[in-house]
């Protein structure tokens, strides 16, 4: 009973997003696509935050490698576009898995401060290996995975992706292993009593996190078919955070509900309003004040979803 | 029921220094088979520095430890729970924002190595031995209940059942029955004496109370200052001239 409701919320957000998409003139139908790929960004954190108490600080680090990976192996290495995506996820893979090893050294606290230092690091490369990357200019003409012709098609490519990693998310937090990953929220050191290596746990934790969000930075390099350094920025990384705390961290679709929330108003409010990032800063103190645990929080998530 | 003469945990020559102050003084501790061991002492003679030590979540200035005959002195707080010893703390170690169920049901998940397992269903899994955990510790019509909500009481109870979950062969209880009314406290202590007995369970428990200590202990360690100053039965330590006066006789005058 507990596993349909998700189901079908899932289904109907599906079905509107899918009919919005086809029908919305050309300008803000791209919103519902990027709606999808931060919704994913946004749950990649989540799996971290929400389930398993880690504070990733720096996740848009992960989102741009993916983009950058992506974009540099198909435009500078002329590579197809489908071995691009699979090296793109093998050499996000290592990176992370290294990243990771080295941010769980400490205690908590150290691999938040880590994380964030790591993206502070992997910005100043990408801005500082001009050749390479272009440097604070980036570089376009990434081409998109034309599985299916026209923006629609695109849509419809990003819909799929987004919605296998969600199931595969759903899987990942619902199995034993997810199970776990509430344990370490509530008590590492009870894990570790129960004879786990916690420390490993969490690695391999945060490189199924790490890997969507660089699935999500490539789905974001091919739609604005270019790749610039503000898809690792900081501010990325914080607003990631954010959508989780606007959504409610506590359930499975709220950092989803965050994102859209977060596109919706950065992309209609820049539009009107200079200072768009402070109308989200006022959202964020509504819903932690307001909503207690996001809008569809509760503390185990009431909603179900 | 008493030990079987199998040494199942020993230190040897243990010591514990915090910065100049030395917690626990060169101790020689011998824990047989099937036992049920009372360490007692004042406060600050090195108990739970003790039971830190022997699971490595402090780690000793000198000294070793062996469980059944194996050097454990540096092995990972997490491997030597995996080996069996089970440890309940002073302050329950819970996750307080879980069900009772799903407490019991972790440490299930672990002890059958499904830790990694991501293609299960999660939710029910291991419900047949949860419930069977959740009937010996008398929890069963609390399963659905948030564990941080539970009573004092009924909280010890159930990190008693999570570490039984783990199957250990040694359980190391930190003042079971502290903060918990008498008659609760003999609850507790009836739960684990019988855990001994069926589940042929070597126990080691730190305690205030004498009463409990008397009850229940087969043999009694006293610690003072740090130091292990003598190992017998009840009756012995009753009669232990030295004990009384450095210890029972601050309770009892």
């Amino acid at each position: 009973m507990i596993h349909n409701k998700p189901l079908i919320f899932g289904a109907l957000v599906t079905v509107l997003l899918t009919i919005l998409a086809a029908f919305l003139p050309e300008h803000r139908s791209e919103l519902i696509t990027r709606m999808l790929i931060m919704a994913l960004f946004a749950t990649s954190i989540n799996m971290q935050v929400g389930r398993a108490g880690m504070m990733p600080l720096g996740q848009a680090q992960f989102f741009g490698l993916g983009a950058y990976a992506f974009g540099l192996l198909c435009v500078k290495g002329g590579l197809p576009l489908s071995y691009s995506f699979l090296l793109a996820l093998l050499i996000s893979l290592v990176a992370i898995a290294i990243i990771g090893y080295l941010c769980l050294r400490g205690d908590s606290l150290t691999f938040a401060l880590l994380h964030l230092a790591f993206n502070i690091l992997l910005v100043t490369v990408a801005a500082k290996w001009i050749s390479l990357t272009e440097g604070d200019q980036g570089f376009t003409k990434v081409p998109r995975l034309d599985l299916f012709p026209g923006n629609f098609g695109f849509y419809l490519f990003v819909l799929l992706v987004v919605l296998g990693c969600y199931i595969l998310i759903w899987m990942i937090v619902n199995s034993p292993f997810g199970k776990v990953m509430q344990g370490l929220r509530e008590n590492e050191e009870r894990i570790r009593f129960l004879g786990i290596y916690s420390k490993r746990f969490q690695l391999v934790i945060f490189v199924f996190s790490s890997l969507f969000a660089a699935v999500a930075g490539i789905l974001w390099a091919m739609m604005q078919k270019s790749v610039f350094i503000t898809y690792m920025s900081l501010i990325l990384s914080a607003e990631g955070l954010m959508m989780c705390l606007i959504g409610g961290m506590s359930s499975f679709f709220g950092p989803s509900i965050g994102a859209a929330i977060v596109v919706v108003v950065s992309t209609l409010a820049s539009t009107y309003l200079e200072q768009w990032q402070g109308l989200l800063g006022l959202i964020i103190i509504v819903c932690v004040l307001g909503f207690r645990g996001g809008i569809l929080g509760g503390k185990r998530g009431t909603m179900g979803l | 029921m008493k030990g079987t003469g199998q040494v199942i945990l020993s230190t040897v020559n243990i010591s514990k220094d915090f910065g100049s102050l030395r917690a626990v003084d060169r101790v020689d501790l011998q824990i047989e088979e099937g036992e049920v061991r009372a360490i007692i002492g004042p406060n600050g003679a090195g108990k739970s520095t003790l039971l830190d030590i022997v699971t490595n979540r402090s780690h000793p200035t000198s000294g070793r430890s062996y469980f059944r005959g194996s050097d454990i002195t540096h092995l990972p707080s997490y491997a030597i729970a995996a080996l069996g010893v089970g440890r309940c703390f002073q302050i329950s170690k819970l996750f307080a924002g879980l069900s009772v169920f799903e407490n019991v049901q972790i440490a299930c998940i672990s002890k059958a190595g499904k830790v990694y397992d991501i293609f299960s269903g999660g939710d029910r899994v291991f419900e047949s031995e949860v419930n069977g955990i959740l009937e010996a510790i008398g929890l069963k019509a609390m399963a659905e209940a948030e564990a941080g909500y539970l009573s004092y009481g009924d909280q010890r109870r159930l990190e008693i059942g999570i570490t039984l979950a783990m199957k250990p062969s040694l359980l190391l209880l930190d003042e079971p029955t502290a903060g918990v009314s008498r008659a609760e406290g003999h609850d507790l202590m009836r739960l684990v004496k019988s855990l001994a007995v069926d589940q042929n369970l070597t126990i080691v428990f730190i305690e205030h109370d004498m009463d409990m200590v008397f009850k229940y202990a087969d043999k009694i360690s006293v610690m003072h200052l740090g130091r292990l100053m003598t190992t017998g039965t009840p009756d012995e330590i009753r009669r232990n001239a030295m004990v009384r006066a450095v210890y029972l006789g601050e309770q009892v005058a």
